[in-house]
């Protein structure tokens, strides 16, 4: 059902996306900062801060290395970006550290550290064991065109949040042009299901309906002057679900994806009990899990909120980003700058439209 | 006698008129052999082609995620063919080579062995072919090759993505299929 709450900041919820703008308002009354000034308020604001104002939450928190990382070039950044990297920090970092006791003791830091240290998993790693071993499990058991398998949900994860920033008025002006084209029919029972496994977030079934019902309509399509804030949520999803299924399979490379995985499956048939563990082993003998480490911490460098909902919310799916990381990279990357340069990523999606590369907002990576 | 000689140049000048329309900037007279008849056809908002019994229709998608338009066929469930056509820019066989191979990780992976890469004709079609071995849980011989079989009225591209028995099945089908390839 549609939101007509007048509060709501239409030109902020443009320039955010729907999603983080109503994460900023949630965020809000728990924040010492007011990441939603703007303009020279701003200006002034970041102008006579000294950090005292940040109150005793934000002194109590540990640094971790990715949170120095982007307060290191901060004079750079606009004033809008503090609050952004407070975001971040109290949102994304912290709860990490509580999770799996240290950014910089995760599974895959683990297994790589030697065949000793794979072996002997410690206890305070043993989540993030079972992350690996359970995700990789599904990669294998299931067809990576189904959201039971992590591939698939990670793509998904990882457009769906793309899709949610992209600018009211980039999707209408596209809409209006021509070059967005809705699709003329919705798996409807994909998108619940990835409600229901917590995949697509802040979306209910009965918003999904009326979304999909608006997609079928032309004529309703965008005319409101305001969709609403759910509604137009609900309709990023399933634009995100749209966009899912074309990589999922358009790509060639992965056809050379679907052999491994096939591969892999004949090969774990032959092996009886202790699968998980068996699996890991045979990944890391053949230098799968050296690759998947890697493009894990490429994630969590370029973007620790992604890496987060995959690691923890999908249970471990960022080991394997790395199968599908040519093809979601570029999204990764634009996230990576809203998070940390949100006036730059403005720039590009104007610059975009002007060009009328449009593909490349939809499809970023893979439109030629 | 001028009313013949009129006549006689507006014969020549429609005679002329058919062999160029008959030789666009891509197509000659052997574009017009036929496909055998086991072949399906498909026809569709502007396009068509013909393809053999045993490979299968996938989708037809306007935007696809790499072109204005693109239409997938399966070969086996480890092997397709996509047509890319590109209504709104113009671009390199070269490009879109290393574009879509850049999917395949071959640099990223050590299991890759013996990546070739060589540009060559399939019939009159430029062509650009990668074939290499990945050794992960066993041989596995992979073949990308992306032909370019129109630029009039639009950039229009066909990858091959196969893999072990199909490289070779597909071979006899690739020249045939291009060939079939129409767009208005």
């Amino acid at each position: 059902m549609a939101n007509t709450d007048s509060t709501y900041d239409g030109t902020l919820i443009s320039e955010l996306g729907v999603k983080r703008y109503l994460k900023g308002r949630s965020d809000l009354p728990t924040s010492n900062i007011n990441f939603f000034v703007r303009g020279g308020a701003a200006e002034t604001a970041w102008k006579e801060c000294n950090f005292g104002c940040h109150g005793p939450t934000y002194r109590n928190l540990t640094k971790p290395s990715t949170f120095q990382e982007a307060l290191q070039p901060i004079d750079q950044f606009s004033p809008t970006l503090a609050g952004v990297v407070d975001g971040i920090r109290h949102q994304t970092v912290g709860r990490a550290q509580n999770l799996a006791g240290g950014i910089e003791r995760t599974g895959e830091g683990l297994m790589l550290g030697g065949d000793d240290a794979f072996q002997n998993v410690g206890e305070e790693n043993l989540a993030a064991y079972e992350f690996a071993t359970t995700c990789f499990e599904k990669l294998v058991n299931f067809e990576i065109d189904t959201l039971d398998n992590p591939l698939s949900q990670a793509v998904l994860t990882i457009v769906n949040e793309y899709t949610a920033v992209i600018p009211e008025w980039v999707l209408r002006s596209a809409y209006q042009d021509g070059a967005l084209k809705l699709p003329e029919s919705v798996n409807t029972v994909s998108l619940i299901k990835a409600v229901s496994m917590g995949i697509i977030k802040d979306v209910d079934q009965i918003d999904l309906s009326e979304a999909i019902n608006l997609l079928k309509n032309p004529s309703k399509r965008f005319a409101g002057k305001q969709i609403g804030k759910k509604l137009a949520s609900a309709m990023g999803a399933v634009l995100a679900a749209t966009i899912c299924k074309k990589l999922m399979t358009q790509g060639p490379g992965l056809n050379a994806t679907k052999r491994d995985i096939a591969k892999l499956r004949s090969h774990m048939r032959g092996l009886r009990g202790g699968l998980g563990g068996a699996l890991l082993k045979l990944l890391q003998t053949q230098g799968v899990l050296d690759r998947a480490g890697d493009a894990s911490r490429r994630l969590n460098q370029a973007s620790p909120r992604l890496w987060r909902l995959l690691r923890f919310d999908l249970n471990g799916a960022n080991m394997v980003y790395f199968l599908v990381e040519p093809l979601i990279k570029e999204y990764v990357d634009r996230l990576a700058l809203l998070e940390r340069r949100p006036q730059e990523f403005s720039k590009v999606m104007i610059a975009l439209m002007q060009e009328k590369q449009t593909k490349s907002i939809f499809f970023p990576g893979s439109a030629m | 006698m001028d009313t013949a000689k009129r006549s006689l140049h507006a014969t020549l000048l429609f005679l002329l008129t058919l062999v160029v329309a008959c030789t666009d900037d891509q197509g000659d007279s052997s574009d017009h052999v036929a496909s055998p008849d086991s072949y399906q056809k498909y026809e569709e908002k502007g396009v068509s082609f013909a393809y053999p019994d045993s490979w299968s229709f996938s989708y037809d998608d306007s935007p696809s995620i790499y072109t204005s338009r693109g239409i997938g066929l399966d070969i086996s469930e480890f092997s397709t063919i996509t047509i890319l056509i590109s209504e709104d820019k113009t671009l390199e066989l070269d490009y879109v080579a290393d574009r879509l191979l850049s999917e395949f990780q071959v640099k990223e992976k050590d299991s890759i062995k013996n990546f070739t890469r060589t540009s060559d004709l399939i019939g009159r079609f430029p062509a650009e072919t990668a074939t290499w071995d990945d050794h992960f849980l066993g041989e596995t011989r992979y073949e990308l090759t992306v032909a370019k079989v129109k630029s009039n009225p639009h950039d229009v591209f066909v990858a091959f993505s196969l893999s072990d028995d199909d490289i070779g099945n597909a071979q006899d089908h690739k020249e045939r299929f291009l060939k079939s390839i129409r767009i208005q």
